[in-house]
């Protein structure tokens, strides 16, 4: 049942790069460019798989 | 859209939900867990036909220039850190002692305990927090391996659901002193230590507590050691229910 281990460190942006552009609507439909809504601070970009379910 | 604004509004966050409709972004980061739908058993969750589009559950930090400084990915979808832990893991900023933290005397010391949430929910992980306070006129042998003076060192009892790691020590970098004989590392002062926790009872284990007991040896200004000694806290944590996964699976997404 148990998945075999999986390096996360390869999967997807690595760690000590810049975190790629992301531009994307947010939940009031307003285009939100990640880096830009940051504005110089520390950020945490969370994905989950679902806010309905 | 209406459905992050609907959770957004439900669970009042104030921070951008951004919509990545159609996994594009997921995709082109690399980050869609194609395997899903074989695996579902094994990620704890229902098969579903929504699943085709799912990224890997997980977190990147981000410090002030955009660079990633941390990733924190799970391989199950079950499993969650809390805030708590990981801004004090990733970013090293540590929460505030709560008021309901408890304290633990010990000889010359008292130890504050607390975990980042008084709740649990399955697979959640959090810490124990510990903070030590050394008498004044006294030192405490570090957790690393010292010189002449017992280490400090944490042991979590064996609790069934719970599964302890290493503590760690955020602050003890910056509060280390030399001590008089030039090898010994010791504190004085307060420090903090973070224990990672994580709760894998299956649902309905109810409410546990956390015990674990801290090893130290102190020494006075004089330079006389005492003898080791340990502290041992207890910590107790409620069960939180979790949501109701048995939901109709949708055709309309």
């Amino acid at each position: 049942m148990a998945l075999p281990p999986r390096d996360f460190s390869t999967i997807g942006p690595r760690e000590g790069t810049l975190f790629p552009e992301v531009v994307l609507p947010d939940q009031h439909g307003v285009t939100v460019d990640l880096h830009a809504a940051r504005g110089g601070r520390r950020g945490l970009v969370v994905f989950y798989r679902s806010a309905d379910w | 859209m209406a459905i992050l604004r609907a959770f957004a509004d439900k669970q009042t966050i104030a921070f951008p939900l951004l919509s990545d409709e159609g996994s594009h972004v997921i995709r082109r980061l690399g980050l869609l867990n194609e395997r899903v739908q074989q695996d579902h058993a094994a990620y704890g969750i229902k098969p579903d036909p929504r699943h085709t589009n799912l990224p890997y559950p997980g977190v990147f930090v981000l410090d002030e220039a955009g660079v990633i400084v941390a990733k924190r990915f799970h391989e199950s979808y079950r499993e969650r850190d809390t805030g708590a832990a990981l801004l004090a893991q990733t970013l090293r900023v540590l929460e505030p002692r709560p008021p309901r933290a408890a304290d633990f005397p010990g000889p010359s010391i008292a130890v504050g305990a607390w975990l980042d949430s008084p709740t649990y929910s399955f697979f959640q992980r959090m810490h124990l927090n510990l903070e030590l306070r050394v008498a004044p006129g006294f030192r405490i042998g570090a957790p690393v391996t010292s010189h002449g003076i017992a280490p400090l060192t944490v042991q979590v009892a064996e609790t069934p659901g719970v599964v302890a790691g290493a503590a760690e020590w955020p602050d003890a970098a910056e509060n280390q002193r030399v001590g008089q004989d030039g090898a010994a590392l010791m504190h004085g002062g307060t420090i903090r230590g973070l224990v990672p926790l994580t709760f894998a009872a299956a649902p309905g284990a109810g409410n546990l507590v956390v015990t674990a007991r801290l090893n130290y040896q102190l020494r006075d200004d004089a330079g006389r050691l005492l003898p080791p000694s340990s502290v041992e806290v207890r910590v107790g944590v409620s069960e939180q229910a979790m949501v109701d996964r048995t939901l109709p699976v949708r055709e309309d997404i």
